[in-house]
């Protein structure tokens, strides 16, 4: 695969102006993006203390995104991790999975099947309501809680409006790979959404959409396909979701209170590769297949309140309930007659979650201190079916699991400012939990704006990740084998620091320049992972917190604006270090830094005579190195390198706006370098070749129209 | 207004990308066929069934041509509705799937004569498509049967039958696995089989004392890449010679005949396992036995006991030519399993193979062909032939060797690779290949397999086809 660097080569160019740099640091940032999370209360973005990465709704409008995985493709140090089988997309990052990594709307976390705020499948994330997306990377525990290890992301929806009425409503048609017909191939998707303002305080909105994935063949021969040579079925399941949203929020003076709710409907279609005949003697075979179908459902709700009490402490309390569920439903298709048969619909996993946090601040009336204390408290029921995992009894027969998790937390921090430069943050979080030990989080950071438009932030925070169902419950023994989950397992925790610095400069001539550096660092211990824990006289596999991880990261952003021009360049190294021991069989890995880079930019010019934007964006991926678990050639145990391959992703769009905006057309193509799969390759002790498989990325390079249709009035 | 009349546009679009063309079910014309190719009358009257492939539509009438050889209409046979005009008009109801009429024989061949009528779908009173078995042949006498389908009882999934099947007759005989532990060769030579279907091994010891306690050995127990090759019977069905059966040929001599310490295997599991899985080896162990066998004239005598017992049994067993193998279980004496050896052409059972040549290893599913009794087998893949158009002229005899397993397990597999590489674990029926099959009698049939599990995946429920060749 190549990698096209010339852009690169073009930023780092027009970098080089730096040197004529002039002194216009009285100039207040005309960028200042207002964000909310980790912020005792909204504020700008060069206030924060912590260091706060946003991603706009231009951004999102420019890749034409249209789930969450899309956005964050582009997005440094994190990748996405698809699967064609189930269709889900995960965020991985610092090369941890997605259990790391905490998913927030409007504060409170989302659930998915199988948790509250970790583990979400990106593309059940829908962007239409969204004002923008704040990502904070490293351990978020004392504001954030659990499993807020390598990072948070707040979705951030949109509350008010300057128009009496909005109406909006979209159409967008996408290829998927090459594959696309109006109906049975490719992606459809259709929106509507009505804003409206009643009177002076309440606002109203109601929203729908509609994502229909027809699947992606490749070399697969759908559903009606009767050979049975493994063709028959999808390369990537169909897939269609629903959502449906209402908004109403009051505002008076200082109190405010908003509802929110939505739904999410999922339907996802497994055509087995297997087709069975069926003897009909003396007529010819037909011809079945057993089939299964995955329905989700999701039901959020979230009531918040703002407001004042003791007319001065602030108040902000949410109050969350959230159900998601994922059935199967088991049929057999016939093929000949297109009916299915023997339909058996049940529960696979669901999650069903009762939320609530709140905060007081302002205690003091004093702009130099500020202390917030607050709550957390999560309820969550969750239920596996026993083939949703390896659940067993002693007798062999399947078992479901179903178990309830609670946990009360208490946090407090203080913003205190030294000066009008220099800030300073401690928090706290204490965690009583139901089912594992109490656990507790501490934060520090500071903030410090130097002359010339540097700020520079140094943060610590600790969090912790909970062990999953699996390697709770899993149960497997018999005569032959012996798999056990481990209801003894603590919490993995983490620990992390970052310094960044941040430089926006302005330049006589309109030039704007944004610079950032940052250094991360970032342990996790405890690591949960399922070993070889005895292998005589029979061998024992249980999960045991026995792992090890360190990650150092180096990141840097440039992001330039010049009249029609907005560039934007990343780079980032990153180092993990893990030390995988497998128990009984005596090896460990090496636990020497492997280093892999990244870099993302963004390109876009504005014709203004034209009302057109273009925009590409790109992001290189470099090697990545892994020490996994194989055997030697004499079936020893051992420990091999296995490399990922580099490669680019590309997205590019063209949009236009016609009838005074009212009207807007974007085309465009996502993974423009087609890529669909990167190849990974495992060296065996020898060094020679041993082992190679592929990683699917995608399903190749896509084209899209989408229509969009605002009409906003008083 | 052109704002309105834009949203308007805007809203159809929406509405059009947002229908789906939802898949209309087909309906399948109507076939009709006999429900059998051929039939011997063995009743003086037999009800000769009609099949529709869907239930019909209205009441109405088939109407059968009819073709004699050697017998008269009236003198010889009659048929319920009778014949007019050389046809019978066979009613049938609304919203049936079957019909039939009565065949009466009027007189008996005699042994070796040609006697047979005939009869062939003409017309339909509604529109349908006849295929299948289009005529059906009526013998006066025993004939080999033109074919059928048939469903093999091995019992589910934890298969605890072995079943025995006669393509000529049709014919299936059925005997639990456990039922029997050893047979005892009815050739000319004196060699005793194992029962490799519940995973049995013999381990000769050097003693040709009977009653000395003995002890178990963990060794011989057959599973997942364990036990010891020459410790179970050849599986190709050889038996006599170094490779035939685990315990050596007995001896005239009795001092050459050594005790046997016999690992007894294991049972059928006694709870279900989970869909998709067999349980037909995972039961509980059925135990050790030792076992010292001599010459007794033209007979067997078999002494034996528990392995911790000091006293023993004794049986003497009687060759029966009619058969391979004549049966013993220790625990109820003499049995009957096997049917005549010119009166079975396979066998459903599970078995005891050897992986590599060195390793015993145990599968369920498995298929033999009776090889002692003369009937052989070989695989036609549907690359080379489609079962449909294979005819006699096909069959190259050269194929036929004296091998058990030539069908074995090769008509299934246990897993399949999806498109993506990634395999899935699932009872597949491998549709590519069917197996020509010759019985003792000489008759060839080609043979295909059309499931083998049942329609919600439980494991061990095998269904077949099978044709005359002609």
């Amino acid at each position: 695969m190549k990698t096209k660097l010339p852009l690169f080569t073009l930023f780092f160019c027009s970098l080089s102006v730096f040197g004529q740099e002039l002194e216009k640091d009285s100039v207040v940032n005309n960028l200042s993006e207002v964000v909310i999370t980790g912020q005792f209360e909204p504020q700008s973005l060069k206030k924060s203390v912590h260091n706060v990465r946003v991603i706009t709704k231009e951004d999102i409008k420019q890749l034409a995104a249209n789930n969450l995985g899309d956005v964050l493709n582009q997005y440094l140090n994190i990748s996405i991790r698809t699967s064609g089988s189930d269709g889900r997309s995960t965020v991985s990052m610092f090369g941890l999975d997605s259990q790391y990594f905490k998913i927030l709307v409007d504060n409170v976390p989302l659930v998915s099947d199988t948790g509250l705020g970790g583990n979400i499948d990106l593309t059940q994330v829908n962007l239409d309501d969204i004002e923008q997306i704040e990502i904070i990377e490293g351990s978020m525990g004392v504001t954030h809680g659990a499993n807020a290890v390598t990072g948070i992301l707040n979705i951030i929806t949109k509350k008010k409006s300057a128009y009496k009425w909005e109406i909006s409503a979209t159409a967008q048609e996408e290829t998927v790979s090459d594959e696309f017909a109006f109906f049975n191939k490719g992606r459809h998707i259709q929106s509507a959404k009505i804003s409206r303002n009643i009177g002076e305080n309440l606002f109203v909105t109601v929203g729908g959409n509609r994502n229909d994935f027809a699947g992606f063949f490749d070399t697969r021969q759908g559903k009606d396909y009767i050979q049975n040579d493994g063709s028959r079925g999808y390369s990537w399941l169909p897939k269609e979701q629903l959502t449906g949203n209402a908004f109403i929020g009051y505002t008076k003076a200082d109190y405010r209170v908003f509802y929110k709710f939505d739904y999410f409907k999922e339907n996802v279609d497994f055509y087995n590769a297997v087709v069975v005949p069926q003897d009909n003697y003396p007529f010819p075979d037909t011809h079945y297949a057993n089939d299964r179908r995955y329905i989700s459902n999701r039901f959020y709700h979230h009531l918040n309140s703002y407001g004042k009490i003791f007319s001065k402490l602030k108040y902000n309390i949410s109050l969350s309930h959230q159900k998601q569920s994922r059935d199967v439903e088991k049929f057999n298709y016939l093929m000949e007659s297109k009916q299915e048969t023997a339909n058996d619909r049940q529960v696979y996993q669901s999650k069903e979650v009762l939320y609530s946090t709140g905060t007081l601040s302002d205690f003091f009336n004093s702009k130099k201190v500020d202390l917030q204390l607050g709550y957390e408290i999560v309820n969550e029921k969750g239920f596996y079916d026993a083939t949703a995992g390896t659940f067993k009894d002693d007798q062999q027969q399947t078992k479901d699991v179903r178990k309830r998790l609670e946990n009360y937390d208490f946090f407090s921090a203080a913003e205190i400012n030294v000066t009008d430069k220099f800030s300073l943050r401690p928090g706290f979080r204490f965690s009583f939990q139901s089912k594992f030990d109490n656990q507790y989080a501490t934060s520090l950071g500071l903030r410090y704006l130097f002359s010339k438009g540097i700020e520079t932030r140094v943060s610590l925070g600790k969090s912790y990740r909970a062990p999953n169902f699996d390697e709770l419950y899993t149960y497997f023994v018999d005569s032959n084998h012996d798999l056990q989950g481990n209801e003894n397992l603590i919490p993995e925790t983490s620990t992390s620091y970052e310094v960044s610095f941040k430089k926006s400069t302005f330049f006589t001539s309109g030039l704007q320049l944004s610079n950032t550096l940052a250094v991360t660092f970032l342990d996790v211990d405890d690591r949960i992972s399922m070993v070889l824990e005895q292998v005589t006289p029979t061998q024992q596999y249980k999960y045991l917190n026995i792992d090890k991880y360190k990650m150092w990261n180096v990141s840097s952003t440039h992001q330039l604006a010049h009249k029609n021009w907005n560039a934007k360049v990343g780079l980032a190294l990153v180092g993990i270090s893990q030390k995988i021991d497998l128990a009984a069989l005596n090896v460990t890995s090496d636990d020497k830094f492997l280093y892999a880079l990244q870099m993302n930019s963004n390109v876009s010019y504005k014709i203004s005579k034209r009302n057109t934007l273009i925009s590409v964006y790109y992001k290189y991926n470099g090697k990545q190195q892994q020490f996994v678990s194989s055997s030697d050639n004499n079936g020893n145990a051992e420990f091999a390198l296995s490399e990922l391959e580099a490669y680019g992703w590309m997205d590019a769009s063209i949009r236009k706006s016609f009838f005074k905006n009212q009207f807007e057309v974007t085309v465009g193509a996502r993974n423009v370098l087609d890529i669909q799969s990167v190849q990974l390759t495992q060296a065996g002790s020898t060094g020679v070749h041993a082992a190679g498989s592929d990683i699917l990325l995608g399903y190749g390079r896509s084209y899209f129209l989408k229509l969009s249709y605002n009409l906003n009035f008083n | 207004m052109k704002k309105n009349l834009f949203f308007i546009l805007f809203a159809s679009l929406l509405a059009f990308t947002a229908c789906n063309d939802d898949d209309s079910t087909t309906s399948t014309p109507i076939s009709i066929a006999f429900s059998v190719p051929s039939l011997n009358l063995t009743d003086d009257t037999t009800a000769v069934q009609l099949l529709f492939s869907e239930p019909t539509p209205s009441a109405g009438f088939v109407t059968l041509t009819y073709n004699a050889t050697a017998v008269t209409y009236g003198t010889d046979f009659t048929t319920v509705p009778a014949v007019e005009d050389n046809k019978i008009v066979v009613p049938f109801e609304a919203n049936v799937t079957s019909t039939s009429f009565a065949f009466n024989k009027l007189i008996n061949a005699i042994e070796g004569q040609v006697k047979n009528v005939v009869f062939t779908i003409s017309e339909v009173s509604f529109d349908t498509t006849v295929e299948g078995n289009t005529t059906i042949q009526l013998n006066f006498n025993e004939t080999a049967s033109l074919g059928a389908a048939l469903a093999a009882e091995v019992g589910g999934a934890t298969q605890p039958n072995q079943v025995y099947i006669d393509l000529s007759s049709g014919a299936m005989t059925t005997a639990p696995r456990v039922s029997w532990d050893l047979g005892f060769y009815s050739g000319s030579e004196f060699r005793v089989a194992l029962n490799g279907s519940v995973k049995m091994s013999a381990k000769q010891l050097q003693t040709t004392n009977i009653d000395l306690v003995q002890e178990e050995d963990l060794t011989m127990i057959i599973a997942q890449g364990q036990g010891v090759a020459n410790q179970i019977d050849n599986p190709s069905g050889e038996i006599t010679g170094e490779t035939g059966t685990a315990i050596a040929e007995i001896s005239e001599n009795d001092t050459d005949n050594k005790v046997y310490l016999i690992n007894m295997g294991s049972n059928p599991a006694t709870t279900a396992p989970a869909v998709g899985s067999e349980g037909s080896a995972s039961g509980s162990s059925r135990g050790w036995k030792k076992v010292r066998i001599l010459k007794s004239g033209n007979d067997y005598k078999v002494l034996y006991a528990d392995i911790n017992a000091t006293t023993h049994q004794e049986i003497t067993i009687t060759k029966n030519n009619a058969f391979n193998f004549t049966f013993l279980s220790f625990a109820n004496g003499i049995v009957n399993v096997e049917p005549q050896k010119t009166q079975w052409d396979i066998n459903f059972t599970t078995f005891t193979n050897l992986l590599g040549g060195t390793t015993p290893y145990y599968f369920p599913d498995f298929v033999v062909n009776n090889v002692k009794g003369g009937a052989k087998t070989y695989q036609v893949l549907t690359a080379d032939f489609t079962y449909d158009n294979f005819t006699k002229a096909n069959v190259v005899e050269a194929n036929f060797n004296n091998d058990q397993r030539n069908i074995g397990s090769s008509w299934r597999s246990t897993s399949v690779t999806g498109g993506d590489g990634v395999p899935v674990s699932q009872f597949v029926l491998k549709t590519d290949r069917f197996y020509v099959i010759k019985d003792p009698a000489g008759n060839i049939y080609k043979l295909k397999f059309t499931g083998g599990a049942s329609e919600s995946g439980e494991r061990g429920y095998p269904t077949f086809q099978y044709s005359l060749l002609q």
